[in-house]
């Protein structure tokens, strides 16, 4: 999985990307906040789904990203994290308020950080498995045939006037408007009056009895 | 200051092997920069109380506060985040004595990194 790290701080840096790689995740470092957002705009397969962003950075802080991120790609699914030495109550919601998904301070616990990328990876494959699920049904739906309205229908023959203006079968009509499909029988009224009909039509033919 | 600082506070080598993920090479690197990165990033601290900006002072000591961090050397931390705090309030006049106790532990710590490397 691809993770970008963003810190000006080399030491930082170095330590949270061998971490990173112990656990084998495949990392881009970068050392501005400005160079992060380019990364993670750039929106194509290469492009990291977390990323773990120091706060103060030359050119454009970590929080800043994150608002950036969450302003101009609302429905991207990125997961952010501010791994940061402000530590402070104000600085940790001003941090989730400007759209990170998570706040560590600095130095990292190891567990503690493997623990909440757990929880980002989770989020992340559930929002991903989410998406598919409505990418699915878009297509579903764009394949549904709507049938409903009024329908001018003759009440002798049954046929149906479409918008067309022609008058059509009402079983090629419901064919074309939806999945549905005819299988062709006879009712046992219809039945009996046709029994009725060729028996008539025997009585009265010449010869007939 | 009495006596001797508490050696772990000055340099805690197991906090900072588990912060290292056991990874010697690693830790060598870390100790290398650090070392490297240490004197300048003090001087730039020393620039900005002499020059008296208070946003310099806290973007270097917060600079250093993080790489102290993660090197588990606590007093350099702590003096670092003083320093760090006091631009933050713009409390640039009294930043003498914090700038000398961050001198003191800057010395203690390179001379105890540069016994254990």
């Amino acid at each position: 999985m691809k993770v970008l790290v963003a810190d000006d701080d080399r030491i930082a840096a170095a330590v949270l990307t061998q971490t990173l790689r112990q656990w084998e995740f495949d990392v881009t470092v970068v050392s501005d906040g400005a160079e992060a957002l380019r990364h993670l705009q750039a929106l194509g397969p290469s492009t990291p789904a977390l990323a773990i962003l120091d706060w103060m950075m030359p050119n454009i802080e970590g929080a800043d990203v994150c608002r950036r991120v969450r302003l101009e790609m609302p429905l991207a699914n990125m997961y952010l994290m501010l791994l940061t030495s402000l530590e402070s109550k104000g600085h940790i919601i001003a941090g989730l308020d400007s759209g990170a998904d998570d706040y560590l301070v600095k130095p990292f616990d190891p567990d503690e950080l493997r623990a909440r990328i757990n929880v980002g990876m989770r989020v992340l494959a559930l929002q991903e498995r989410l998406a598919e699920r409505v990418t699915e049904l878009q297509e579903a739906l764009t394949n549904v045939k709507v049938l409903h309205g009024l329908l001018p229908i003759c009440s002798y023959c049954k046929r149906i006037r479409g918008d067309d203006q022609y008058w059509t079968q009402v079983e090629s009509y419901i064919a074309a408007r939806s999945d549905a499909q005819f299988s062709h029988g006879i009712c046992p009224p219809c039945a009996t009056e046709l029994e009725r009909e060729i028996e008539e039509h025997r009585r009265n033919r010449p010869g007939g009895h | 200051m009495a006596g001797q600082p508490d050696a772990r506070a000055v340099f805690d080598l197991a906090a900072f092997e588990r912060q290292t993920g056991g990874d010697a090479e690693l830790r060598a690197e870390i100790i290398q920069m650090f070392l490297e990165d240490c004197p300048a990033r003090v001087e730039e601290i020393r620039a900005a109380v002499v020059g008296g900006s208070a946003p310099a002072l806290v973007s270097s000591a917060h600079a250093l506060k993080g790489s102290a961090a993660y090197l588990s050397a606590s007093i350099v931390r702590g003096c670092a985040a003083d320093l760090e705090r006091a631009g933050r309030e713009g409390q640039l006049s009294d930043t003498s004595s914090l700038l000398a106790a961050l001198d003191a532990a800057v010395a203690d710590l390179i001379a105890a990194l540069k016994n254990i490397s």
